[in-house]
């Protein structure tokens, strides 16, 4: 991929050199240069398809990062610039999930507050993985559990918002907080012991 | 093994506790080496999360999402505006890998006549010969405009009230054949219910004439209207004598019938 | 500058860009059908209307000039039309429509009717007065410094009105409905899931009803205002700076109180959303007031005009850029 001359790299703190947006790649993109929305895509996708990922499991993950792109691409005419587009587009692809999760919450007829209910997938055992990936663990978490997990610890939520993010009552998102540490707590110390 | 002050260490180490649980905890952890241990553990946990970087996909996502880009403006026009570099014409980059596997079916991606076909129809019937009707004063509205709700909204506008200039340009309004409010004025769910399932059976019939993204659309605001369809009926369960409630159901239903109604008009020929 | 009395012709097609004008008799309604691409309208003085418009040259632009229309519409010889970008002026007496399902539409400086109809395309209107309907499926609303009978519609996009007089029905689904500085007798305005937002005065005899499903609904009235308020909601919070005495109490969820003298109807539905009414000494700017969540859009309309022209010139200019690009690069 040939990088116009403008790009820019910046080092963040000891970690990896990231690219950050050519200086007016979001106003072409909204212009309809599909080239400079790529760029915004190689930018973005790793922070997008990572929460695809943790909310939503791997099988989901790739379909709704392209979904989020593909809405993003739309909706690109809206951005007014009042916040960093990555932001906006973080927001947008935390809208897309959300859809995504009442949409199968609805078609199986749940969208209440049993925290029985959010056990959605039963935790698999470990089996004979002993090397650990932290990312791994968090995947093989109830999904709702997971999803609250993800929203708390990952992305920085709060307990209120994520309630309301979610259509459950504050005191479930702490338990299920609560208890996907838990669980991953058990992981972390299972790999340290082996 | 948890005492009763496992399932509070959560809340401790997001600082949620007040001010009398929290020194009686940390107490409490003065002298249990379990708990103690749970809390580094349960640490561990959140920085670990805190720190957690983002890593791209294993296949590379953007030749599927750039397709699906190019057959949506493809889908507008069945080809390009003269010039535009960014259609099928343009050559396809050296590095383009191969399809990942969760690709949808074909129809997503495939410029159809059909779909053509369906949207002129739906400007056929917008804009066919003889639509322009000359102003209709006060025909379709209840008399007591006031308190009448405005009913369909849809493709084909249930208007009629008249204009508030007294410049007579004819207005430019369609009356759709029977569409008025009455039919919405007495609460009885179960025509709303025949009804609703008539147009979903003619919609899913109709369903791949449609731009794909307006089918996703569709799809996801039926999604959100039958998630308030249920949550009304599950409140009204409890409390049936509610006026407010059965008013609330009634509106939804109403919005679901207008949002299916609005399809199928443009979906295709009306059976 | 042609003057047809009654014609259909069709333009050349075998360029990118037509420029025509037709003069027109007073009276005489624009309808424009356009299947996808966009439409500007603006207005002028003389009673003649001009088509500026882009397209390929497989899309014709057809015009259609009877006693009481002038229709301009697109069409190919082989399979739908393909895009059009259409800049359109007409007299402002002029009463216009404008359809097509992927067209993105803005009008600006009509005194008389105005009908908008779209599927995809977004749509936003500045002026316009007499019976306003604009409906979009996917794409947002806009409509400014208009008066008359207005109904706007969207189903996933929001609905923003500014400065308008006269009765307004606002529907959506999925957007906020932001209503800013209204002057009317009657106002219905309801979403399922976003937000409803109002600025404005409760007129004496008036009646302003708004509701929702799950988004929250903000109306902000002047100090003085005279209303009888009906609250209901299944399990929102309900949230106020007036002083209220209540009239009535069905559950703690439904009820009904008095502002001043009473005299308009102000009725505040939503299932499980937030309710506030709120009081101002005068209008505000509602960022000033800091218990009002931002739910207000920011965007004017002269903005996003600007904005959409400035995009479809970027797109003509990038075009010849990535052309060139692409040499280089092979």
């Amino acid at each position: 991929m040939a990088l116009p001359a403008l790009l820019v790299m910046a080092i963040g703190k000891g970690q990896q050199p990231t690219p950050v947006e050519a200086a007016g790649d979001v106003q072409r993109a909204a212009g309809g240069d599909l080239r400079a929305f790529e760029r915004l895509y190689r930018v973005h996708v790793g922070r997008i398809h990572s929460l695809c990922r943790r909310m939503m499991g791997s099988e989901e993950a790739p379909e709704l990062t392209q979904d989020i792109f593909v809405r993003a691409w739309e909706k690109i005419g809206t951005f007014r610039g009042e916040s960093q587009f990555g932001t906006w587009l973080y927001r947008l692809g935390v809208n897309v999930i959300l859809t995504r999760r009442s949409q199968h919450a609805i078609r199986r007829g749940r969208m209440n507050d049993d925290p029985e209910a959010l056990e959605t997938v039963p935790t698999r055992p470990s089996g004979s993985d002993h090397r650990l990936d932290f990312d791994r663990a968090i995947e093989k978490l109830p999904d709702g559990a997971r999803q609250i997990f993800v929203l708390h610890d990952v992305e920085g939520y709060t307990h209120v918002e994520i309630a309301e993010m979610l259509e459950i009552t504050a005191g479930t998102t702490k338990a299920q907080l609560h208890r996907a540490r838990m669980i991953l707590r058990r992981h972390l110390e299972g790999a340290r012991q082996t | 093994m948890t005492d009763r002050w496992t399932d509070r260490l959560s809340e401790y180490v997001d600082g949620q506790l007040a001010a009398p649980e929290r020194e009686e905890l940390e107490a409490h952890l003065g002298t249990c080496a379990e708990c103690s241990a749970v809390l580094e553990g349960l640490r561990v946990v959140v920085e670990r999360a805190r720190t957690l970087e983002s890593a791209p996909p294993a296949d590379d996502l953007w030749p599927a999402i750039e397709a699906r880009l190019v057959a949506a403006r493809s889908e507008m026009g069945a080809g390009a505006s003269a010039g535009d570099p960014d259609t099928a014409t343009a050559p396809p980059p050296a590095a383009r890998r191969s399809i990942v596997p969760f690709f949808r079916p074909a129809f997503r991606f495939s410029v159809s006549l059909p779909q053509a076909a369906a949207a002129a129809l739906l400007l056929a019937l917008l804009s066919g010969g003889g639509v322009w009707m000359a102003l209709r004063h006060a025909s379709g509205v209840a008399g007591n405009g006031v308190a009448a709700r405005p009913g369909v909204t849809g493709l084909i506008a249930a208007t009629g009230e008249a204009t508030t200039s007294p410049r007579t340009s004819p207005v430019i309004d369609y009356v759709a054949p029977g569409a008025t409010n009455a039919q919405y004025a007495g609460f009885d769910p179960s025509h709303y219910d025949v009804a609703i399932a008539e147009l979903e059976r003619t919609m899913h019939e109709h369903r791949s004439e449609l731009d794909t993204s307006t089918v996703r659309v569709v799809e996801q605001n039926l999604a959100i209207i039958d998630h308030a369809i249920d949550q009304a009926r599950r409140a009204l369960a409890a409390d049936p004598a509610s006026p407010y409630l059965n008013g609330h159901l009634a509106q939804q239903l109403r919005l679901k019938m207008d949002l299916l109604r609005r399809v199928t008009d443009f979906a295709g020929p009306r059976g | 500058m042609m003057f047809i009395a009654a014609a259909a012709f069709t333009l050349a097609s075998l360029t990118t860009h037509t420029d025509t004008t037709v003069s027109v008799r007073p009276g005489t309604l624009l309808d424009i059908s356009n299947f996808g691409g966009s439409v500007a309208v603006s207005t002028w003085n003389k009673n003649a209307v001009r088509i500026e418009a882009d397209h390929s040259a497989r899309t014709d632009v057809d015009l259609d000039v009877n006693e009481g229309a002038f229709k301009i519409s697109t069409s190919s010889r082989r399979g739908p039309p393909g895009s059009v970008d259409f800049e359109i002026t007409m007299p402002m007496w002029m009463a216009v429509s404008v359809t097509g399902p992927f067209t993105d539409v803005q009008i600006d400086g009509a005194k008389s009717g105005i009908r908008v109809e779209t599927v995809k395309g977004e749509v936003q209107v500045v002026g316009g007065a007499g019976p306003i309907t604009l409906s979009s499926v996917q794409g947002g609303v806009v409509l400014q410094k208009a008066s008359g009978r207005i109904k706007v519609s969207s189903i996933n996009e929001g609905i923003t009105l500014d400065d308008v007089v006269g009765n307004i029905s606002a529907e959506t689904v999925n957007g906020d409905v932001t209503l800013s500085h209204i002057d009317s007798d009657e106002i219905d305005a309801s979403s399922v899931s976003g937000d409803l937002a109002f600025l404005g005065a409760l007129k004496h005899g008036g009646q302003y009803h708004f509701q929702t499903h799950s988004g929250d609904i903000q109306v902000i009235v002047p100090d003085r205002t005279n209303a009888a308020v009906t609250v209901s909601t299944f399990n929102g919070d309900f949230d106020s700076n007036c002083d209220i005495k209540l009239n009535q109490m069905k559950g703690h969820r439904n009820f009904a109180f008095t502002l001043g003298g009473g005299g308009s109807d102000l009725q505040l539905e939503s299932f499980s959303g937030d309710i506030l009414l709120h009081k101002g000494t005068e209008m505000v700017n509602l960022r000033d007031l800091p218990e009002v969540k931002t739910t207000f859009k920011r965007h004017t309309l002269e903005r996003i005009r600007t904005v959409e022209r400035e995009k479809r010139h970027k797109a003509r200019d990038n075009q010849s850029d990535e052309d060139k690009s692409d040499d280089e690069e092979k």
